[in-house]
């Protein structure tokens, strides 16, 4: 196993091919290195595979405002949500446990690089190279001296690399939660309408508020409106009772606004008049949209007028697309839930050098995954399961137990599920021919197909599939489960677990009818597809074959 | 004309359209390989009668310009993709074609595709499967572009001979939409299973995959930027077997 450490944010060490945001080297380009902190690339990789990371060496304190930490511990506003009575206990352990800020520097924090971004890899990466990716960070925390080394913002569902971290002697601090909207309307109506009646009202009102107090918004150029943009981010700043660098906001800005086509840009300015008080600033990347500024004035005493930029006017100018999914990113989650956003649960991981260190450490974890985010359980339709998980293509043949899904895709943009192309097959080998033509063009794809299905597509599996190194993930439902079907399904149904493991193909399974269980499945099934090579297996199992074949539930 | 004689046609034509070729399994996928060896070039080893599929999913996905070879076999195996091919080609809801009744299961456009480019699906019909010793097909009777029509595509023809067979992928590949040919190609000079023998694909399927997708890539860039970045299409830049 190679393993390459470089100063800086290096190219040559980073994937060609990224699917998020903020491990898009234009992104890093402009992000990665900023003052207060040394920025590494960490490569680990052999013949087959790669992962890659980027650590942070943090030396003083406050030496960055999200990724660090130091700010974490201290509660630093804009990155984190406690409950009041956490909050409170943390305090409390704060100060009964000393000066643990100071304590905890110098650190090494591998923020992997960003909230969405996780750490990346190409190839066929494996166990080992995380653990060697790992025990390199940890290197250079020695190198540094450091006393602490965390891993931020590692989603929980990563089952992977949380199990890598806890092999490595790393506690989990829960974190903070992503905030995504999934888009299900095209109008400001449709958007009010998909809530509750008690949220909705509660909306409305709000939307009269802003009406009354004739405040208006409208779409700008982001590179002429560069100096409104520092203004207003100069001004959130100081309301969190910091001093901004105006220079260092600018120039940053006027990176990321260099380093992307300005068509992918979308700028929305909120004020009364034609003074803007808050403004919103969006980044399209794939199907997500990411807010990557958002300020407001609090001067000019407006409120709503955050929300008005960062939720209501982009869907009034019709700046959110029906199918895409808005990333409102990781703080102030609470306020963002309740207009609709779904949180993805992130984490750190941390390790300490010292007996006293280590004391408090372990207290924290305990204290904060107990005052943890849970994810918000909002997805109950197997198409936006599918979608949630990361598919956009979907083809297959029936089956009376995939019906729901089935309907679903059929009627999609009905039902505001624009993001998934659904085409339906005439047997099980074309469906599988179909989703490797739309991989080979892009598409993360999804074959559903009954088991039986399966024989028929085994030559399309074998000898397209798996030696062409296309991942793909196939949806089977189990019928014949165990046996304990009918007699033309149970002869495959039976072996269906070893013909799978003999033909190498990796499976995971649900239970159909169980939403969060599905979504598991579904998204580790894409990740082990992504790693490679070939085709992964998601295996339904009908809920009362299940039962039959007297299985816990 | 001989299989080469047209396949070396339809790829200069291919590349001259700046089009995504799939070669469907056998010797149409070696002949392939041999006369223009290009990195849009995707050549099926395996899998006999699912080019058209592939090559369809991969048109609907990317919008791109693509043309699909295989022989007379594989076409024969393959009848009960047409349909499904037709529909992730039609326009709008998938409901297109002759017969279609509305309601049938119709293709449905998601978000990330893109507005669809021509698709060339050409069969080489010399009437045996050549690349296992020259047995005959079934292909004498049965009218396979009535076939294509019936199951959803809006243009099936016929076409014998090199000028005419110039013509038609010229004009398949100036519309877009799927078009259906079917090339009557002579069986192999001294019998069947004689023919020029290609050696097998000197390369692993995985790095076919490879040099595809990131050519794929290419094309899609180039698409989106509205770049005029056509290969230039010369004789000279083709490798004669």
């Amino acid at each position: 196993m190679r393993v390459d450490t470089e100063r800086g944010f290096v190219e040559r060490l980073w994937p060609e091919r990224v699917d998020r945001l903020h491990a898009d080297p234009r992104w890093l380009r402009a992000n990665a290195n900023r003052p207060g902190r040394d920025v590494h690339t960490v490569r680990v990789s052999d013949g087959f595979g790669a992962v890659s990371a980027l650590a942070y060496v943090h030396r003083t304190a406050g030496a960055s405002e999200a990724y660090d930490l130091h700010g974490l511990l201290l509660g630093d506003p804009p990155v984190f949500q406690w409950s009041a009575e956490g909050e409170k206990r943390l305090r409390a352990l704060l100060e009964g446990g000393g000066n643990l800020p100071a304590a905890l520097l110098p650190a090494v924090t591998v923020v992997l690089p960003g909230y969405d971004a996780g750490w990346v890899a190409g190839g066929r990466w494996t166990a080992a190279h995380l653990n060697a990716m790992i025990g390199a960070v940890a290197a250079l925390a020695a190198e540094n001296a450091a006393t602490t080394c965390a891993f931020l913002y590692v989603p929980r569902e990563d089952g992977e690399l949380t199990a890598a971290l806890r092999r490595a002697s790393f506690l989990p601090v829960a974190l903070t939660a992503r905030a995504c909207l999934p888009v299900r309307w095209s109008t400001l109506s449709g958007y009010t309408d998909s809530f509750s009646r008690h949220r909705r009202h509660k909306l409305r009102n709000e939307l009269v508020r802003l009406r009354r107090l004739g405040v208006r918004s409208w779409r700008a150029d982001p590179r002429r409106s560069l100096d409104t943009m520092v203004r207003l981010r100069c001004a959130h700043v100081r309301k969190f009772g910091r001093e901004p660098d105006e220079g260092a906001e600018r120039r940053r800005l006027a990176q990321v606004l260099d380093n992307f086509p300005e068509r992918d840009f979308g700028l929305v300015l909120t004020g009364r008049g034609d003074l803007a008080a808050s403004c919103a600033l969006f980044l399209r990347h794939g199907v997500q949209l990411h807010l990557v500024l958002a300020a407001t004035d609090p001067a000019a005493e407006l409120p709503y007028a955050h929300y008005e930029s960062a939720f209501y006017a982009p869907i009034r100018l019709g700046l959110t697309p029906a199918g895409a999914e808005v990333d409102y990113g990781i703080s102030h989650l609470e306020h963002k839930v309740l207009r609709g956003c779904v949180a993805a649960p992130l984490d750190a991981w941390v390790r300490v050098a010292g007996e006293r260190a280590g004391g408090t450490l372990r207290s924290l974890s305990e204290l904060s995954l107990a005052h943890r985010v849970e994810a918000m359980p909002t997805l109950t339709s197997p198409l936006d399961i599918v979608r949630a998980a990361g598919v956009d293509f979907v083809t297959g043949v029936p089956d009376s137990e995939l019906a729901t899904l089935v309907a679903e895709l059929e009627r999609g943009p009905e039902l505001g599920q624009t993001g998934v192309s659904y085409l339906p097959a005439t047997r099980e080998d074309n469906a599988v021919a179909l989703a490797a033509g739309a991989t080979l063009g892009g598409a993360t794809a999804l074959v559903f197909m009954k088991s039986m299905g399966l024989g028929t597509a085994v030559d399309a599996i074998t000898s397209l599939v798996k030696v062409y190194e296309l991942p793909l993930v196939l949806y089977v439902s189990w019928v014949g489960y165990r046996g304990r079907d009918v007699p033309h399904h149970n002869v495959l149904g039976e072996v269906l677990e070893p013909t799978l493991a003999g033909l190498g193909i990796p499976s995971v399974r649900h239970t159909i009818g169980r939403p969060a269980e599905m979504l598991a499945a579904v998204r580790r099934a894409v990740a082990l597809a992504r790693r490679g090579p070939g085709p992964v297996a998601v295996l339904a199992v009908p809920a009362q074959l299940r039962e039959a074949a007297g299985d816990a539930p | 004309m001989h299989r080469d004689e047209a396949l070396r046609i339809v790829l200069l034509a291919t590349r001259g359209g700046g089009a995504a070729l799939f070669a469907g399994n056998g010797f149409v996928a070696r002949a392939a390989v041999t006369i223009d060896d290009r990195p849009l070039n995707f050549a099926m080893l395996g899998s006999m009668s699912l080019a058209p599929a592939l090559a369809a999913g991969f048109a609907h996905r990317t919008g791109l310009p693509v043309v699909v070879v295989e022989g007379d076999g594989n076409a024969l195996m393959g009848l009960s993709s047409l349909p499904a091919v037709a529909a992730a080609l039609a326009g709008g809801d998938g409901h297109a074609g002759a017969g279609g009744h509305a309601g049938g299961g119709g293709a449905r456009r998601g978000g990330g595709e893109a507005a669809r480019g021509p698709f060339v699906h050409v069969v080489l019909d010399n009437g045996v499967y050549e690349s296992t010793g020259g047995q005959r097909t079934l292909s004498p009777r049965v009218d396979l572009c009535a076939i294509a029509v019936a199951a959803g595509y809006p243009s099936a023809r016929a076409v014998t001979g090199g000028a005419v067979l110039t013509a038609a992928m010229a004009e398949a590949l100036a519309r877009p939409g799927p078009t259906y040919l079917r090339v009557r190609v002579d069986p192999a000079p001294g019998g069947p299973g004689r023919a020029a023998i290609h050696p097998r694909v000197p390369r692993h399927p995985r790095d076919i995959a490879r040099r595809f997708v990131a050519a794929a890539v290419t094309a899609k860039a180039a698409k989106a930027d509205k770049a005029a970045a056509v290969t230039a299409c010369t004789e000279e830049g083709m490798r004669r077997p």
